[in-house]
This record gives structure tokens, sequence and C-alpha cells, in this order.
């Protein structure tokens, strides 16, 4: 009996079906679940009572109000700070010949890092005491004398910002190259002929027609620091001066590691499902569009 | 006036080198700073004023690393995680990315929209779910219950990466051998998957190190400090014991280094994959 192509393709994508369903549809379907559960308060029981509870008390809970302006003040700042960096490595990168390998490999490693270890590194760095960003900002005069970045709510937003964007830079960096090195040489050099200037055909060329890739690159690397939660959770465990670092993924998570309150976890969980989602689809729409 | 002055500079062609080294120099000087640290005794650490270069190396610190810590342990399981997850991940996605990208049945627009739906699925909040169903199935704190939220976490976007790939793979090679007189499996086994081989290797690279990284699943299941992996040890031995930065630093970097290490070897690859996959996307 000879299979049909369709019904062999189809055979070959079974088992990853069944791992998609095992392992990403039931726990879905189990969270909603759970977020309608009752528990024992402060246990991980669920009492087999239903309510939407947990809803209301998270939608009436201030942290978790809170939570969200925090969530996008840091994930768009993290996706600006990469989209610089990216930006600059990228164009950089593309006008050198001798050691790009060299130089790219380099521009390669803090993505291979774990956001933890950023997390920890950032705040060992920005450490006042023997910390050696503040040292060097002291000796450059820069400040006059050593300030505690961790006691201030708006520097440690900065800080974990910076945490957070240092493994992500790489990432921009490469895919911005990779479409600026699809722009072909023959409109950089009519536009040379037409003289044209190094800032010009960055505005007007590269900019423009490298805007494809860095937009998917954008996007994705905002959807992901909008629920990235590691780099905080190192640098500034329970949410920092003023909790100026609560973000809703931190909400999330803390409901269970900390309070073990389940069906609030649930429900704020959901709701940072939802608000992905929201911001995952206006991204596609929006570059479909282009 | 300051205008053509910028330009000029933009334009020397030395400007692109300074440019990388200054920007290179700041974002690869956590890891410099990291190394300085783990070559320094604790005086060096807390003298004042910060020394930026050992003034008298203290290479014992990597051998504090292991004695001190349970270095061995976390780099254990940190292994067995990564190469499990990757080693189940890695051929069924393979399987799963050609099927659908070769064969076109009447449900595979839908699951790649739903491989890309997956991706954006939050981990915290799949958390939630996942510790419950750990808990009933009583594998909570051991490493298989991370083996299998990274499975989850791993397995979209490895499909995702593959079918990017596949999409572009030569379709020829594939026709000439059924011409030939190869059965479908056999060609995928005897010509696709040798051909797709450095496609699969960096899927395998990024798998590995995505679970390696991985923090926030075992600092939520682990609690017994012979399951951890090294990421969580950063946190129970570095976040909290502070004190002793020097052999830290050198655990830190010993933690990091197998993953920075497959990343340099593999990058070309990795590189490729992950721009099909996005420009695509």
């Amino acid at each position: 009996m000879r299979l049909s192509n369709a019904a062999f393709g189809f055979l070959l994508f079974f088992p990853g079906l069944l791992i998609i369903i095992a392992f990403v549809a039931f726990p879905a379907g189990y969270l909603v679940f759970l977020s309608f559960n009752k528990f024992k308060p402060g246990l991980l029981v669920p009492l087999g009572e239903y309510t939407i509870d947990n809803y209301i008390d998270v939608l009436q809970d201030e942290v978790f109000l809170a939570s969200i302006p925090k969530m996008f003040y840091f994930s768009v700042g993290s996706t600006f700070l990469s989209l610089f960096g990216g930006l600059i490595l990228a164009h950089t990168l593309n006008r050198i010949q001798k050691g790009a390998t060299l130089f790219r490999t380099l521009t390669i490693i803090p993505w291979a890092v774990p956001f933890v270890f950023s997390g920890y590194v950032w705040s060992w760095m920005l450490s006042s005491g023997h910390g050696p960003i503040p040292d060097i900002l002291l000796r450059l005069g820069i400040i006059s004398k050593p300030i505690d970045v961790f006691a201030n709510p708006t520097l440690s937003l900065l800080a974990v910002i910076v945490a957070d964007a240092w493994p992500r830079i790489p990432f921009l960096c490469v895919i911005i190259l990779a479409g600026l090195t699809r722009i072909p040489q023959d409109i950089y050099e009519a536009a040379k002929i037409d003289g044209a200037n190094a800032i010009q055909m960055f505005r007007r060329i590269s900019l423009p027609l490298n805007q494809k890739p860095t937009l998917i690159a954008f996007f994705i690397t905002w959807v992901f620091s909008m629920r990235a939660l590691d780099a905080i959770f190192a640098m500034t465990p329970g949410g920092g001066a003023a909790h100026a670092t609560y973000t809703l993924a931190y909400y999330v998570f803390d409901r269970l590691y900390l309070f073990a309150d389940a069906g609030r976890a649930a429900a704020a969980a959901i709701f940072l499902i939802l608000m992905t989602f929201v911001f995952a689809i206006i991204f596609i729409r929006s570059i479909r569009e282009r | 006036m300051i205008y053509e002055f910028i330009v000029k500079i933009v334009e020397r062609r030395a400007t692109p080198y300074v440019v990388l080294v200054a920007f290179l120099s700041f974002m690869l000087f956590p890891i410099y700073w990291t190394g300085i640290t783990s070559l320094k005794t604790l005086a060096e650490i807390y003298s004042t004023p910060i020394t930026y270069l050992p003034s008298n190396p203290y290479p014992l610190n990597y051998v504090h690393a292991f004695t001190k810590l349970p270095l061995a342990t976390l780099l254990r399981n940190s292994l067995t995680i990564a190469l499990i997850t990757s080693l189940v991940v890695v051929p069924s996605a393979t399987f799963t990315a050609y099927g659908i990208t070769q064969f076109k049945f009447r449900a595979s627009e839908k699951m790649m929209a739903i491989m890309l739906l997956c991706r954006f699925l939050p981990p915290p909040a799949l958390m939630v779910a996942f510790y419950f169903i750990f808990n009933w199935l009583g594998i909570l704190n051991t490493l298989t219950c991370l083996i299998l939220f990274c499975i989850y976490l791993n397995y979209p976007l490895v499909v995702w990466l593959l079918k990017g790939y596949f999409e572009e793979f030569p379709r020829e090679i594939i026709e000439s051998s059924l011409v030939d007189g190869c059965s479908r499996i056999m060609t995928v086994f005897r010509i696709v998957v040798p051909v797709a081989a450095p496609a699969i290797a960096s899927v395998f690279t990024v798998s590995f190190l995505w679970s390696w990284n991985e923090f926030l699943a075992p600092a939520l299941f682990i609690i017994s400090r012979e399951n951890m992996p090294i990421t969580l040890g950063f946190k129970y031995y570095m976040g909290e014991e502070q004190f002793e930065w020097g052999y830290m630093s050198a655990a830190a970097l010993i933690g990091i280094l197998p993953t920075v290490i497959m990343f340099i070897i593999l990058q070309r690859h990795i590189i490729k994959g992950m721009v099909t996959g996005a420009i695509k996307g």
C-alpha cells in the first residue's frame, strides 16, 4: 500500500503534532482551567470549586495594575537600546572587509550568555562600592560622588534595561546586517555618482531598503522582552527600589514563587498571554502590510 | 559646517573600525570584567581603588570554583538537561518541519501558523500550569521536569527554524533520488539528513543553548541543590553569598564557556538559520 504524498507528509508531521498537543496545548488549556479554580490560601491545592474571583482579584490588585506600565517601560527601553546597538554594529560591520569574521565573532558572544548571568554581571559592575562603572564615571568626572544605582527606582529600571538589552544586541545586529547585505551595491554606486555622501546614503538607502528585516527583528525582540524576567530577577530580586522593576511577568512568576497564590498566578498569566498575543498580532499585521 | 565635518569623518575608511573597537569594548567589557575578577585575590577585589588588571594573577580561584562550590554537579545537570532536550527536540522537529514544508496536506498551513503562535506564548505564564502538572506527576524537583519544560520551550522554535531551512531546500536532490528508485523514507535518511546536517547541527546548538541558559524553570521547580543546573547555581551561590567574588567569577565563566564556544564554532550556520527564520517570518 503506497501512501499518498499528503498522507506521508502527515505521518512525518504527526509526532510533532502530538508533542505540541501534549506540551503546549494541554498546559495552556490547563492554565485556563486553573484560573477558574479556587485554592486553599497559601497552598497549591485546588479546592474543586470554581469561581471568577481570581480575575476580579487580579484586576483590583494595584500591584498588578502597576506592573503593566512597568512592563512597557522595560520592554520599550530594552528593545530600543538593542536596536540602537544592533544598528551601530550592523552598519559598521557592513563596511569593513578585513577582520570582518573576527569582529562578527566578537559581536555575537553576548548572545550566548544567559540572561541571569547578564543580570548578575551588570549588577556587580554597577555596584557602588567596587563596581567599575561608577568608578569610571567618577574618574571621568561625570558624577561627583558614587550613587547607589539600586536605591534609585529610575536608575534601577535603566540598569535592568541594560542587562536585558545586552544579550539581545547581537540578534538585532545579525538580522539587520543580513538585510543590509541584500541591498545591491549598484544602488550605492549610482548614488555616489550622483554625489550623495555617506549620511545621505544611510538615510535614503540603507534605512528604508532594510525596513522589513529591521522591523521583524525589532518586533520579535519587543515581544520577547515583554515577558523577560531572568535579568530582572537576578538584578533586582523583589522588584527593586519602589518596585520599579516589577513587571507583569515578574508579577505572574512571583504569585507562584513567593506567594503560592495559584489562582492569581493563573489569572495574571492569562492576562500576560493575552497581551502578548495582542501585540504579536499587531506586529504581524503591520509587517504584512509592507 | 558641522554637518560636512561629520560626513567627512563618517566616510573615512578607518571610522567603522574605530567605532567597532569602541563599541565592542563596551559590549565585551562584562566578560572581560568577570575574567579579571576571577584572577584577582579577594583582597584585591575589595581594595580601593579598583584595578582593571589583576596585579598578581591568582589562578587558584579556578580550583576553588570546583572545591568550594558543587560546580561539577551544576555543570553536569546543565549538560544533562541541555543534551537530552536537544536530542529529543531536534530529530522530531526535523521530521515535522520536513513534513510540513515538503508535502502539502490539508492542515499544513494551519500547523505553520500554530508553530508561530507557540513561539509567542510567554514561558512564565505556562510555568504556572506546568508546576501543577509536574506536581501531579510527582516529578517536581527532578531533572526530568526541567527536560520536559525545555522540550516545550524549544520545540516550536526549532520547528520554525527548520521550516525556514526546508522551504529553501533544493527539491532537485529529493526528486532525483526518488527518480532513482529510492523510497520517500529512505530519501529522508540517506539524502535529506546529510545535506541538512549543518542546519540540524545549528538548531541543535540553539536548542542546547536555550536549555542551558534557562533559569526561571529551575528556579520554580527545583529545590534540592543536587538537581540545580548552573543557571540556578548563579542565583544561589552568587546572588546570595556575594562575598567570594574571586572564585564565583571563575565559576561563572566556566558556566558560560561551553555555550559560548559552541556558538562561536557554529556561528555561520546559526546565523543563517536565524536570519532565514526571521526574514521569512
